[in-house]
């Protein structure tokens, strides 16, 4: 067991709740404000969106049953919290938003070079669910088994849903490429 | 040090973020849950049918604004952004563990059945080739 699991389990066996939530926020906030950061786009948001995360852990950390990683719980809370945030605030039901992207750039917290932001730029013609399985496999590098417990979908859907996203978004980042060499050539 | 995803947050804003986050734990939760803001909504609800009824015992006729309104879904009401209810009193988790994100298979259109019997014996590069084929 990883030595911040054994931090938290150690705090919450004892009946320390307020020290295991310490601990997780020690631990996780990074991780989980970057998987809501890629999926908000905007650092504000991300924030806020990050503060409802922890809300949640803590109001549900005393029902938490031990059935995953603490980690895998907090993802699939951030992970809810963040496509809830897309669908209540932005309005996005299906489809991702060049916005998004738009916002991630421009955030100080990005330091990406133009080929990760043709990929964000991919990344936005996906349904956001879509987007956020790729992210978790392709940045977070999470095995399918850790990703199938996160969004409660089977290994299977999410093999096929990885692979569809990595062929799309090549489709796209070529597409991306022609389009910029020839801005460049219409510029020279 | 940024990572694979371009993002790299400042370590202070981070120690600085914490700090707030762990006071999470001195305050009670601010939203009022779903099942609370029902119970109380119909405690009241009920008490005032009541009272109306012994104030105005032969009096009392079906409202055409109430019975507008009892004919809306809350959930539509919800969606088309007429009542802004707080994320909270919408989705409470029951239990951490059961929450989920909606099915991906919806979006591609096939059961777990088939694909498990499709994919899980095939390698990451076999159903690569595949869907580029």
């Amino acid at each position: 067991m990883h030595a911040n699991e054994q931090l938290i389990w150690s705090a919450y066996n004892d009946g320390n709740f307020e020290k295991a939530f310490e601990a997780i926020v020690d631990s996780q906030q990074e991780q989980l404000l970057r998987l809501i950061l890629r999926m908000v786009g905007d650092q504000d948001e991300a924030m806020d969106v990050l503060q409802e995360t922890f809300i949640k852990i803590w109001k549900n950390i005393k029902k938490f049953k031990g059935d995953s990683k603490w980690s895998t719980w907090t993802y699939r809370i951030a992970s809810n919290e963040a496509l809830m945030h897309l669908r209540k605030v932005k309005r996005m039901n299906t489809t991702s938003d060049p916005i998004v992207t738009d916002q991630l750039e421009a955030s100080s917290y990005f330091d990406g070079d133009e080929a990760l932001v043709a990929l964000y730029r991919a990344l936005d013609t996906l349904p956001a669910k879509q987007r956020l399985v790729f992210q978790m496999k392709y940045f977070d590098e999470l095995p399918y088994t850790e990703i199938s417990q996160i969004t409660g979908t089977s290994e299977g859907a999410l093999k096929a849903s990885y692979h569809h996203a990595v062929k799309k978004i090549e489709k796209e980042v070529v597409q991306f490429k022609l389009l910029e060499d020839s801005n460049i050539k219409g510029e020279l | 040090m940024s990572q694979k995803d371009g993002i790299k947050i400042p370590s202070d804003i981070l120690a600085k973020n914490a700090l707030e986050l762990k006071k999470i734990t001195q305050s009670e939760p601010r939203v009022i849950s779903l099942q609370k803001w029902i119970s109380t909504a119909a405690a009241v609800a009920a008490v005032i049918a009541v009272a109306l009824v012994y104030i105005f015992p032969s009096e009392i006729t079906p409202d055409p604004i109430i019975e507008q309104l009892s004919s809306v879904d809350p959930v539509d009401a919800y969606d088309a952004g007429l009542v802004d209810f707080e994320l909270d009193m919408v989705l409470e988790y029951s239990s951490p563990d059961d929450f989920e994100v909606d099915n991906l298979e919806e979006e591609i259109d096939v059961t777990d059945e088939e694909l498990n019997q499709l994919l899980d014996e095939l390698s990451d590069d076999e159903i690569y080739n595949y869907l580029n084929s």
